[in-house]
């Protein structure tokens, strides 16, 4: 690890874990797959091992994909693979949209990939399929002028997850529409004092 | 709803969610064991998810492709969108070929079967894609056909080797043919008649003059074998000259008809000392019958004529000689007695020369009587004691102890070939040299025969390597000999192996010059007269 990376500290874990909420486990599990598909078995372990330290010792191999798990813990697992792997704000963003791809349950998300519009409008209700708290909200969809405006709920966790957020919402943009050129942007973030994280995806 | 109702509800979610779980983890699994490559696409061409073979095969990582371009990882992309719009209409399209772009950039051949998924509503959700690496057979398959292909031009190399050989065949047989036409023009233009029998004795040629000959068509006779020849009438007297295996003979004269006579030769044909066949060879000598004929005619009717005066002369010399007409001085007997002994040389000649004349006319006529042939070789021995003695010649008469069987022979010829060959042995032996006759009988067993076999050797002046094939042709006489004796008329031993042959026995000799000659000749034993006539 590089001398100079800031390291979770046990009271930043504390604060982030007392953070209520819950998510599937196929969302840490596609997490936990980016670890391991960049660094293997040992990285799995380290996370472990991590987690231990902080008081938040997890057996990560039960995870189920259907079973609910704290976000907190998932989130908290992004960080440490950020630490590990010291990642840039870019490979976060990589890594929310890898999240899409090794998601063991992307195979039956696929029925919301018919269009990008039908993804946009089916948000809120993948939303729910995940997440038990916060919501989704589809702001504004142009076909012609090629953008949609989404509205993240009610979720505040960590300011990285943002970044994730974005990969993961291009990702799926891409996936939808077929564009090579994807932008995706937070122009609302509830960590900067808006009401709620607001992203713009655009596509040509 | 009641609490004991919510607790139901959760029990059933938790079971659920287990069911779930075990549903993921048993497709997980099952795609995991897949030997298939499958992928998921989405509508817009995405990668959304691939299988663990897939990931095998393309050399990718889920993290990699999944988002990419399908068509980024196939060579024929504009074909993947085609395929991909017909999948959208057929819903599956199967047995694509395709090339995989792998991860280290090399190409995969594979059959790809494409599967449109689509939602309750019918809109399009996706595609699969599954795909069998078949590298190895289409590698099988170019091996196969890059060799069928080498095999095909080394086949049309062949082929056109092949037609070389074929023209350079077709030049040659061109050739040959040509060659054969000559060979062809050169046979029937040939002044000798010519038949070619193959190696089963069938007629494979007969030349124009040959025709000519026995006035027979080619293609009456043509093919056919020589005992199926003996039907035709004017080959009858060639094929009994020849005989039904063909027998090589050399110069056989034969007379086809009056004013046709031919010399007939038959030669195998040996190419590689194995025998192809035979050719017989028909010399026309009608003309040199002929001439010949009116040779011996002369010859004849001049000895004729010059034998009745020397006969005169002879008995007016013999009674001179012995004092009929009156009382001689020694001084005449001396020159009387010359001139009998040259009036008898003369009518020995003159007798010679009408048994040759008599011989090749066909009349030398034999009286066959059963004889005891050793009385005969005695007769002779006798009528020469005189000069023998003069000579101081040893004679050694050898015969067997028992008495040999009496044979059919004609007495005077037979003294005549036997005092033939004495009178030779005599003549050419010098003083105190030596004459040895044996006379024996011999068997053949194979032949369950018995023949008398006479033989004279002499310690004579032997006959030269180079004139021994000419020892038995008329008026033959050795160079040496001519040198040394001026009598003789050369026509003794071409008498002798005459009336030896026309017994039906066989003469030779073995000769060394300076060392002396040994004449040999069998009789065959037959006692049974009428068949004996048969042989003249």
């Amino acid at each position: 690890m590089n001398k100079n990376q800031q390291r979770i500290t046990k009271e930043e874990a504390d604060k982030l874990m007392a953070i209520p909420g819950n998510v599937r486990g196929a969302v840490i599990l596609a997490n936990l797959e980016y670890a391991f598909q960049r660094g293997g078995e040992k990285i799995v372990e380290e996370i472990k091992e991590r987690l231990k330290e902080l008081t938040y010792p997890f057996d990560i191999e039960e995870i189920k994909p259907m079973e609910k798990y704290p976000e907190a813990l998932s989130v908290l697992i992004i960080l440490l693979i950020k630490e590990i792997f010291n990642l840039t704000k870019e490979e976060i963003f990589e890594m929310g949209g890898a999240s899409i791809k090794l998601s063991p349950f992307i195979k039956i998300l696929t029925k919301y990939f018919v269009s990008i519009k039908k993804c946009f409008e089916q948000a809120p209700k993948y939303w729910e399929k995940y997440f038990d708290f916060g919501k989704i909200e589809p702001a504004e969809y142009n076909e012609k002028e090629g953008y949609a405006i989404l509205r993240v709920i009610d979720y505040k966790f960590h300011p990285l997850i943002c970044i994730y957020h974005r990969g993961y919402f291009a990702q799926i943009a891409k996936i939808a529409t077929g564009k090579k050129m994807i932008k995706s942007r937070e122009i609302k973030c509830i960590h900067r004092g808006d009401p709620y994280h607001e992203y713009s995806i655009s596509w040509k | 709803m009641t609490n004991n109702n919510l607790d139901k509800i959760k029990k059933e979610l938790q079971k659920t969610k287990e069911d779930l779980n075990d549903i993921a983890s048993y497709l997980d699994d099952f795609l995991t064991f897949l030997p298939i490559a499958v992928c998921d696409i989405s509508p817009a061409g995405i990668i959304i998810h691939i299988n663990k073979s897939f990931e095998d095969v393309s050399g990718f990582g889920a993290l990699e492709i999944v988002g990419e371009y399908l068509t980024d990882i196939f060579l024929e992309k504009s074909k993947i969108n085609k395929i991909l719009n017909l999948t959208r209409k057929k819903e599956i399209v199967k047995n694509q070929e395709f090339t995989l772009i792998t991860k280290d950039k090399k190409g995969i051949i594979v059959n790809a079967f494409f599967s449109a998924r689509k939602d309750k509503e019918g809109n399009l959700t996706g595609y699969f894609l599954g795909m069998i690496d078949i590298s190895s057979l289409k590698e099988f398959q170019y091996e196969m056909e890059t060799k069928v292909e080498e095999r095909t031009k080394e086949l049309e190399k062949s082929g056109k080797a092949l037609m070389n050989m074929l023209e350079d065949v077709e030049e040659a047989r061109g050739k040959a043919e040509e060659e054969k036409n000559k060979t062809i023009a050169v046979i029937n233009s040939l002044a000798d008649g010519l038949l070619v029998f193959d190696r089963e004795n069938k007629l494979l040629l007969i030349n124009p003059q040959a025709e000519n000959f026995f006035n027979i068509k080619t293609k009456e006779i043509i093919g056919n074998s020589i005992l199926e020849l003996t039907k035709f009438p004017n080959l009858r007297t060639l094929i009994n000259l020849l005989g039904v295996e063909i027998k090589g003979i050399f110069r056989k004269e034969l007379t086809i008809r009056e004013n046709l006579s031919i010399e007939v030769s038959a030669v195998p044909i040996v190419i590689e000392g194995e025998k192809l066949g035979t050719s017989v060879i028909l010399h026309e000598i009608t003309r040199e019958k002929m001439v010949e004929r009116i040779k011996t005619e002369f010859v004849s009717l001049a000895a004729h004529q010059l034998r009745t005066p020397l006969s005169a002369i002879k008995w007016t010399l013999k009674m001179l000689l012995d004092g009929d007409l009156g009382e001689i001085t020694e001084e005449q007997r001396g020159f009387l007695d010359k001139t009998y002994q040259s009036n008898e040389r003369m009518i020995g000649l003159i007798n010679d020369l009408l048994n040759i004349t008599r011989i090749e006319e066909g009349r030398y006529l034999y009286k066959p009587t059963l004889a005891d042939f050793e009385n005969i070789v005695y007769f002779v021995i006798n009528s020469y004691q005189e000069e023998i003695a003069r000579k101081k010649i040893v004679l050694d008469f050898q015969k067997p102890k028992t008495r040999l069987p009496r044979i059919s022979i004609d007495i005077e010829k037979m003294r005549l070939a036997v005092q033939n060959l004495l009178d030779n042995a005599v003549r050419y032996t010098p003083p105190r040299g030596r004459i040895t006759i044996l006379l024996e009988i011999v068997k053949f067993h194979d032949r369950n025969e018995r023949e008398i076999a006479f033989s004279i050797r002499d310690t004579g002046v032997g006959i030269p390597q180079d004139q021994q094939p000419r020892v038995f042709t008329k008026f033959f006489r050795g160079a040496n000999v001519m040198r040394m004796e001026t009598e003789g008329t050369g026509l003794g031993l071409f008498i002798a192996k005459n009336i030896i042959e026309a017994h039906g026995g066989k003469i030779w000799f073995e000769s060394e010059e300076g060392k002396g000659t040994t004449f040999y000749f069998n009789l065959p034993i037959r006692e049974e007269f009428t068949e004996f006539l048969k042989e003249f």
